[in-house]
């Protein structure tokens, strides 16, 4: 898929993990790891905002487009 | 009356109509066998069958393509009767010929495991409404094998040929009750499958 998800890269800067991002953001590890392994189909607003919020980040910090 | 209700009176249907298939099928196995065993009990059940002939007519939505009857070797004490007579006289259970026994008892067997399985699938299908798994892939191949053994039955019961020992029958006749159905099925297994396919993205919007 041409939308990269830079999770990872943003929970190893804010030294976080996972399970505790997916409690605060309350939602389920299965989630959140299919999020971060680029099979999500979409994320809702609510779902982003929460991350953005739990980061300290911008969307575009965890987004990225990629040419195919 | 709730959602559960209508699902288990439907369950409860499914399993009679299971059930009632297969006292018929046992039904029909001890007819057949004893049939052979003992021909003259029989002598009184009339073979029940469209008796005129023709050709495309439609009949209970039964579409009869041709359908015609022959009689052979009439004695003369049955040629001065009416054709009706002449019938109920000659086409009797116990005047079949073994080929035509066996013929028309593996037809109706065949018919009855092909209703009893497709019963049997929509059984699964309501087990899994009423698991809250409505829109899994399994149901969209349920009713795919559904419209599958309807159509194979219309196919496989196409065809009649009844010989007796003085005569007999023959036809082909579609039956579009039957048809039908099968279409309602197959158009049912492409609305679960969008079905499906929404449930899937719904599933992985995060």
């Amino acid at each position: 898929m041409s939308i990269i998800i830079n999770l990872d890269v943003m929970l190893s800067k804010r030294k976080m993990r996972s399970k505790e991002l997916a409690e605060i953001i309350n939602i389920t590890t299965t989630n959140l790891s299919i999020l971060k392994s680029g099979k999500a189909k979409a994320i809702r607003f609510s779902t982003l905002e929460a991350i953005c919020k739990a980061l300290d980040c911008q969307p575009a910090d965890i987004l990225e487009f990629k040419e195919d | 009356m709730n959602k559960n209700t209508l699902l288990n009176i439907s369950l409860g249907i499914c399993q009679l109509a299971k059930i009632l298939f297969i006292i018929i099928a046992i039904g029909i196995t001890f007819v057949f066998i004893h049939v052979q065993i003992d021909k003259d009990f029989y002598s009184k059940v009339e073979f029940g069958l469209s008796k005129e002939n023709s050709n495309l007519n439609l009949s209970n939505t039964d579409l009869n393509i041709t359908s015609t009857w022959h009689v052979t070797n009439l004695s003369e004490e049955l040629k001065n009767k009416d054709k009706t007579t002449i019938y109920k006289e000659l086409f009797k259970l116990n005047k079949l010929t073994k080929t035509s026994l066996y013929l028309q008892y593996f037809k109706l067997s065949f018919v009855l495991l092909m209703f009893f399985l497709a019963v049997s699938e929509f059984q699964k299908i309501i087990e899994s409404v009423k698991s809250h798994k409505t829109f899994g892939i399994q149901n969209v191949n349920s009713f795919r094998k559904i419209g599958t053994y309807i159509v194979v039955s219309v196919l496989f019961t196409m065809y009649t040929s009844v010989n007796f020992e003085q005569g007999g029958y023959s036809g082909f006749s579609i039956s579009f009750n039957q048809l039908f159905l099968a279409l309602i099925a197959f158009i049912m297994a492409e609305i679960f499958k969008e079905g499906n396919i929404l449930k899937e993205e719904n599933n992985l919007t995060i």
